[in-house]
């Protein structure tokens, strides 16, 4: 295939597999305002037909094994001219290896440098939001003590969720420099929207907000293209409730500035370069 | 019960907890390993589900341990294709025994809450488990075969077979596992219950057993892969060996492949065993074996443990397939002898059992052939292993080996009565290469043919003239010394060897031997021109017990009559005289006959004896005289008158002759 290679970026449990089985569901019955659709059905569908069953089911999507990762190539339609697409589905176990240890197989590697752009996938519940010192002074919890404090030991998993994101972009994009390949496309994708709705913010604010290091290191790499996206893939909570709801306009998405549509590719097509 | 200690089974166990990860180990695992263990402890594919038991995952780690795990789907979690996976890390220990391949998946066990306890080893792993070799009894012959094909028709590349039952893909995967020997064993990846291709590192998996719903993605991903034709009988045999595990064809393997890690490598060792195993004759066995050898190892150097495992003793099969000579001579003289190095066929055994049934055959390769490391060794073999009656054919066929034999038993009278028995023909032969320098070994055989046969003296004079008188003089004169009177035969072949006695004077050192010698030496003028004095350590008792030889004392003593011992001299006339006078003394008047001085018709052969002793004395002053008169006189008073009566006659006239006329 030679056509744009968007790739999926993220911990496990982010959101990556739902999002694309979302995808898949979208090209497949594409309805008014959605940007992408099926040119022709691909030939080996059955990991994509496999999960797109649990989605309409409303179950979570499977976990993605570290061997069952998949690149789906996808011939798809833009503003009704084609093109290719190709989606490596690697297990978040693969990014987690990149940010714990340092370290990342030649294959992904090599995904990585070769894609147009990337989704980076970031999980409300996986914030792990940390006191700043000015609040711990604030809340008393940094007088002095006579006891010796007890540090555990770090792991790396553990750390808040924008300290992976920005590891991991900021990996991305040292990688690609190294290697002379142009600047990626860059989207973060906000998974499970839908949880954090009741905030009543924008992305942009809302990752101001909640993950100020990933936004001011985003502002800090104004010159790059990148963008905040909120998405909801599953369409809500998993359970007989989501499954009900019309797959057509089950998953929305909602632009940096809030605009809320249900072209669950959007993202997919900013980071590809097609728009 | 268990002897020794079993090395203590690390385990490691994982699961989902916002991924797939590492729950719980007893271990430090280096990084690497790790990586590899995270991702193939992760669920073996997207499409289609574990079933409930689980499936069995093995293959190397980079530390050189091994990973044995089940895998199981985790149904608690609310997240699909979430597995957990009990692994086992196997050091090289664990995976000798092949029993011990049917002991290790008990011991894997699905995690019940309790985390804890896959933080420590495996305590007493064979102590909780039953050992036994796998076997895929269960399993159709037709899924065998295929799988053994394809697995061992190529070293590397994805063999895989369908199957919908996870008990028996499971049976399968360890069977195949266990038919391996610890080498290959160790680098064998395996899975029973893949849903997609895998990969250990850069390696594709083994094997891999999938149930129906995955065969699909095997088809489109994994064709079948391309090897060299493994025989219809080779792939026969490695299947029924699946069902029904041969003891000997696994040791065989585990000792020939040895640190192969080649999967071809089974199908050219089960092709030597089906060709040896299939034959109905002896020579057909010989001749797999040649046919293997030639084609595998041509060299010395090469295919060594299958040459040791073909032919070493006692464990050899060829001791079962065929006869110990054929199989010497193929490995002495025949195809294999450039091939298979004496070391690594066990030569001398081989020699030492062809010796057994046919000592010629063993023989008649030392005759032929050329001096070299082989025939050193099979010269070994029977320098070690013949016994005495072998003498004979040693004598015809290996002369110079006879002497070996010899040497190493000089102190055994078998070997030397046997040599004594040998024909005149085989001691001649013997004869002919004697060794010059085996002073103890020819002293032996020198006195062993010192005997009473017929022809045993003319044996004898064939050996003492091969070596030389020198060498066998003592050891015979000493020999003699327990077989008198010693016969005319004796006599005459000393004789024959030693006419002036040289070696016999030289070498009689006791009284008894200078009477052996006194009796055997021939009165020749060298003999007798020393007079008495080489006589001079025979004891008076030794002296009376001469017969011949008192005569040849008496002649030595007239001979030289200024350097005798007059005293000596007296002795031996006065027994002599003594002799003569009562009785016919047959054996010393042979020797005096012709020697003494008188009329040859005179009859009083006393006379002529004092008449000779007179004449000899005649020039010698009074006092020797008188000397020689008295000790005469002590041994007998007549022959002392005699003698006197003797001395006081008037020298005989010389009669004149002219033209022959006597005149006067």
């Amino acid at each position: 295939m030679s056509g744009p290679l968007v790739a999926l970026v993220g911990l496990p449990d982010t959101g990556k597999t739902t999002y694309l089985v979302a995808v898949w569901n979208a090209v497949q019955s594409p309805a008014e305002g959605h940007s992408l659709s099926l040119e022709r059905y691909p030939t080996a569908a059955v990991y994509l037909d496999d999960m797109h069953a649990r989605w309409l089911r409303g179950e979570r999507v499977g976990h993605t094994p570290r061997d069952g990762s998949e690149l789906v190539e996808l011939a798809l339609k833009f503003n009704d001219r084609p093109f290719d697409l190709e989606v490596p589905d690697l297990s978040g176990e693969t990014f987690e290896q990149m940010v714990v240890e340092r370290s990342v197989t030649s294959e992904v590697d090599e995904l990585l440098l070769r894609a147009s752009g990337a989704l980076v996938f970031v999980h409300p519940d996986h914030l792990r939001p940390r006191l700043t010192i000015v609040e711990a002074d604030a809340l008393g919890a940094t007088a002095s003590s006579d006891a010796e404090p007890t540090a555990p030991p770090l792991d790396r998993r553990m750390l808040p969720a924008e300290v992976h994101a920005v590891d991991l972009i900021h990996a991305i994009y040292l990688r690609r420099r190294a290697e002379f390949a142009a600047p990626a496309r860059i989207a973060i994708i906000v998974s499970a929207w839908d949880s954090v709705a009741d905030e009543k913010l924008d992305p942009s604010r809302w990752v101001e907000k909640r993950m100020p290091m990933l936004h001011a290191y985003l502002r800090s790499r104004s010159g790059d293209s990148h963008r905040v996206f909120g998405a909801s893939a599953q369409g809500g909570d998993a359970g007989p409730a989501v499954a009900e709801k019309d797959p057509v306009s089950r998953a929305w998405v909602v632009e940096a500035a809030g605009d809320i549509h249900h072209d669950i590719a959007a993202p997919l097509v900013w980071a590809a370069g097609l728009k | 019960m268990e002897t020794h200690p079993t090395p203590r089974i690390e385990q490691a166990l994982h699961g989902y907890d916002h991924g797939h990860r590492l729950l719980a180990a007893s271990a430090t695992l280096s990084a690497e390993a790790l990586r590899l263990m995270d991702r193939l402890s992760d669920a073996a594919g997207t499409t289609g589900h574990p079933d409930e038991d689980g499936y069995l995952t093995g293959y190397p780690l980079p530390d050189g341990r091994y990973a044995l795990a089940r895998t199981w789907p985790a149904w608690e979690i609310p997240r699909p294709n979430c597995v957990w996976t009990h692994t086992l890390v196997l050091t090289k220990e664990h995976l000798v025994d092949d029993a011990d391949v049917g002991r290790w998946p008990a011991l894997l066990r699905r995690p019940d809450g309790d985390l804890k306890v896959y933080e420590a080893p495996v305590a007493d792993a064979r102590g909780r488990t039953k050992g036994r070799v796998p076997t895929a009894a269960q399993v159709d012959e037709p899924t065998r075969t295929a799988i053994c094909t394809s697995l061992y028709g190529s070293d590397d590349g994805l063999a895989w077979a369908e199957s919908g039952d996870p008990s028996l893909r499971d049976e399968l995967a360890l069977a195949v596992w266990a038919q391996l020997w610890p080498a290959l064993r160790r680098r064998f990846a395996f899975c029973s219950g893949a849903l997609e291709p895998r990969q250990a590192g850069a390696r594709a998996f083994d094997l891999c057993l999938v149930p129906p719903a995955s065969a699909r993605a095997f088809r489109a991903a994994a064709p079948s892969v391309p090897g060299a034709q493994v025989g219809e009988n080779v792939t026969r045999w490695l299947a029924y060996d699946l069902a029904q595990p041969s003891p000997p064809f696994r040791q065989f393997l585990a000792f020939v492949a040895g640190g192969s890690t080649r999967r071809t490598t089974i199908a050219s060792l089960a092709n030597v065993w089906v060709s040896l195993t299939d034959a109905t004759e002896p020579q057909e066995a010989l001749a797999a074996a040649v046919r293997e050898i030639t084609k595998i190892g041509p060299r010395p150097d090469q295919a060594r443990r299958l040459k040791r495992a073909l032919f070493r003793l006692p464990e050899s099969p060829m001791l079962r397939l065929a006869s110990p000579v054929d199989v010497f001579t193929i490995l002495t003289t025949g195809p294999l002898a450039a091939s298979v190095t004496p070391s690594d066929a066990t030569l001398g055994s081989w020699a030492g059992l062809a010796w057994a049934a046919a000592p010629d055959r063993v023989l008649s390769f030392v005759a032929t052939q050329t001096p070299n490391e082989t025939r050193q060794l099979v010269e070994q073999v029977v320098e070690e292993q013949a016994s005495p009656p072998d003498l004979p054919r040693l004598a015809s066929s290996a002369p110079a080996l006879l002497w070996r034999v010899l040497a190493r038993n000089t102190s055994d009278d078998a070997w030397w009565t046997a040599f004594a028995a040998l024909d005149a023909e085989a001691i001649a032969e013997a004869a002919r290469v004697a060794p010059q320098g085996e002073a103890a070994t020819l002293s032996r055989a020198a006195a062993a043919l010192v005997g009473d046969g017929s022809d045993i003296a003319d044996r004898w004079r064939l050996l003492a003239a091969a070596v030389g008188a020198e060498a066998v003089m003592k050891p015979t004169v000493a020999a003699l010394t327990k077989r008198r009177p010693i016969s005319e035969q004796w006599r005459d072949a000393l004789g024959a060897v030693d006419p002036n006695g040289e070696h016999v004077l030289r070498h009689a050192e006791s009284s008894v031997e200078l009477a052996v010698a006194a009796e055997v030496v021939e009165p020749t003028p060298v003999v007798l021109g020393r007079g008495l004095t080489p006589w001079d350590g025979l004891s008076e008792r030794d002296v009376a017990s001469l017969r011949r030889g008192l005569a040849v004392l008496f002649l030595a003593s007239v001979a030289s009559p200024q350097t005798s011992d007059p005293a000596f001299t007296g002795r031996v006339y006065g027994e002599l005289y003594r002799r003569l006078a009562v009785d016919e003394a047959a054996d010393e008047w042979a020797v005096l006959r012709a020697r003494l001085k008188g009329s040859p018709d005179d009859w009083d052969r006393c006379k002529r004896l004092a008449r000779t002793l007179a004449k000899a004395l005649r020039s010698s002053g009074s006092r020797r005289v008188d000397l020689v008169v008295a000790h005469a006189a002590r041994e007998d008073g007549a022959a002392a008158a005699r003698l006197v009566e003797c001395l006081e006659e008037p020298p005989p006239k010389r009669k004149l002759r002219i033209f022959g006329i006597e005149i006067g």
